[in-house]
């Protein structure tokens, strides 16, 4: 290994769930990556709120982050669902769209930066469940999770296909294939791949209605043997976290699933025994329980 | 027009009629801007079948895709637009591979350039413009951060204070608010 890679901290990661940073951040230093930071990166920004304000000020935002990437001569690490479909996005559409990227650039100028587009994006999810692998983290883990999840795959890691091609989004496998590698079962649940109801702008806009996304999701996790639910984006895990104390005390239910995030997990695994997860607002007593190696 | 009339029943105004002189062609171009080629369209419906948020919300995609490649633009005043939460879902499965959720995104765009924006994206859009990022830090997370062992602020353009300025000076101008519809 040994690659470097930018890391896009993005915004609720490090200001809502920093634990979800730390744990990354050891997760990524004990895997042999090297990390760079990105002086001056601001808000990604939010792929379903500023996209649908002004998508050509989204992309020259978009771009900047990029730009700063570039900067650092490295590819570009996210942690986040969001961050990875603006960054993303923003990188393939102006590799495919040079009048955009023409335009982008050139309002870039004013704000001082220029954008090649010629390195890549990633998602840690995919880093973790590919570029390691299930083989790769097997031989670097130090205990296994003795754990029941329900994978929350979200929707921007795989979604849209035609431009992310990562696995398939009506039946994905990464995820399962490396948190087995970790000890971790992963329980088969209804509307698995549903949306988390947080994204496009819905979350702030309308916010009765992105929680009855969550409660059906909520209610199909409490009804499964899953004992947390297993994320890999940072707006999601908020979502799910404060989304259950908002469910409870607005609809009278008692929703009460641990989130943990594919970092928080990783790291346990790599020997952290704190992983944060007494930050959270649901069930902040839950922790980790370590199984042998066999 | 009277002898159109039963008791409760108007069918001089069918749900799916508008006035064609009404076309807005800024609404047409911008689907085709987005990969939606209006006449491509056969109306199939599994983007609403897809669609998690029309489980339980009035959003129905597929008529949304409707009025707008009609040129309605009665579509761009429908809170409907603003409750996608833009998963894709109907986008991978649209059978033409008309990309539907960018299509959304563009009109919300045309919206936007409208003046049609609700109040809580506004003050998204302030933050970004005050702190360089949607979801600034506090003093909670700040002392989390501490106890972590990680940079009490993170090392990005919080600490950029000509840069945030030059952003917002730059960028998300948004449209002063119009007065009728929009929330």
């Amino acid at each position: 290994m040994g690659k470097e890679y930018s890391f896009f901290l993005g915004c609720i990661m490090p200001n809502r769930y920093p634990a979800i940073e730390s744990t990354s951040r050891f997760v990524l230093k004990e895997l042999g990556f090297e990390i760079k930071e990105m002086d001056g990166a601001s808000c990604c920004p939010a792929p379903g709120v500023f996209r649908s304000f002004n998508r050509f000020d989204w992309a020259v935002a978009g771009a900047r982050n990029l730009a700063i990437g570039e900067r650092n001569q490295t590819d570009i690490l996210t942690a986040c669902s969001g961050c990875f479909g603006t960054l993303f996005g923003v990188n393939h559409l102006l590799r495919h769209d040079p009048e955009m990227k023409k335009a982008v650039n050139a309002k870039l100028e004013k704000l001082g930066y220029q954008v090649t587009n010629e390195r890549e994006v990633k998602h840690i999810a995919q880093v973790l469940g590919f570029d390691v692998g299930p083989r790769g983290i097997a031989e670097k883990i130090k205990r296994k999770a003795n754990l029941k999840v329900a994978v929350h795959y979200g929707c921007h890691f795989l979604r849209p296909f035609n431009e992310k091609q990562i696995d398939d989004p009506e039946s994905p496998t990464i995820l399962e294939d490396y948190l087995e590698a970790l000890g971790v079962e992963c329980i088969d649940y209804e509307n698995k791949y549903a949306c988390c109801g947080a994204g496009g702008a819905v979350r702030a806009g309308d916010n009765e209605s992105s929680m009855k996304m969550l409660g059906e999701k909520m209610a199909a996790v409490t009804n499964s043997e899953a004992e947390a639910i297993l994320n890999i984006c940072p707006f999601c895990h908020l979502q799910f976290d404060t989304g259950q104390k908002t469910l409870n005390e607005r609809y009278g239910t008692n929703f009460n699933i641990p989130i943990v995030n594919i970092s928080q997990v990783t790291a346990f695994c790599l020997g952290m025994d704190d992983v944060g997860l007494k930050y959270n607002v649901i069930a902040p007593d839950f922790k980790l329980e370590a199984a042998p190696l066999e | 027009m009277d002898e159109c009339m039963m008791s409760h029943i108007d069918f001089n105004k069918s749900p799916e009629v508008y006035d064609p002189g009404k076309k807005d062609e800024r609404i047409i171009t911008a689907l085709k801007d987005a990969g939606f080629e209006p006449n491509a369209c056969m109306q199939c419906g599994m983007c609403t079948a897809s669609c998690l948020s029309g489980r339980w919300t009035s959003m129905r995609t597929r008529q949304i895709m409707w009025r707008a490649a009609t040129g309605d633009p009665s579509v761009l005043e429908d809170n409907d637009i603003w409750l996608c939460t833009t998963c894709y879902a109907c986008y991978d499965r649209c059978p033409r591979d008309l990309k539907v959720t960018d299509a959304i995104i563009e009109l919300r765009n045309v919206a936007s350039e409208r003046g049609l924006i609700k109040d809580a994206h506004r003050k998204t859009v302030d933050l970004v413009h005050k702190y360089g990022h949607a979801v600034p830090i506090n003093d909670k997370i700040r002392a989390i951060r501490k106890e972590l062992g990680l940079e009490e602020v993170p090392p990005t353009i919080f600490v950029h204070k000509d840069e945030i300025k030059r952003l917002a000076e730059n960028l998300f101008l948004l449209k002063p608010k119009k007065e009728s519809g929009g929330e």
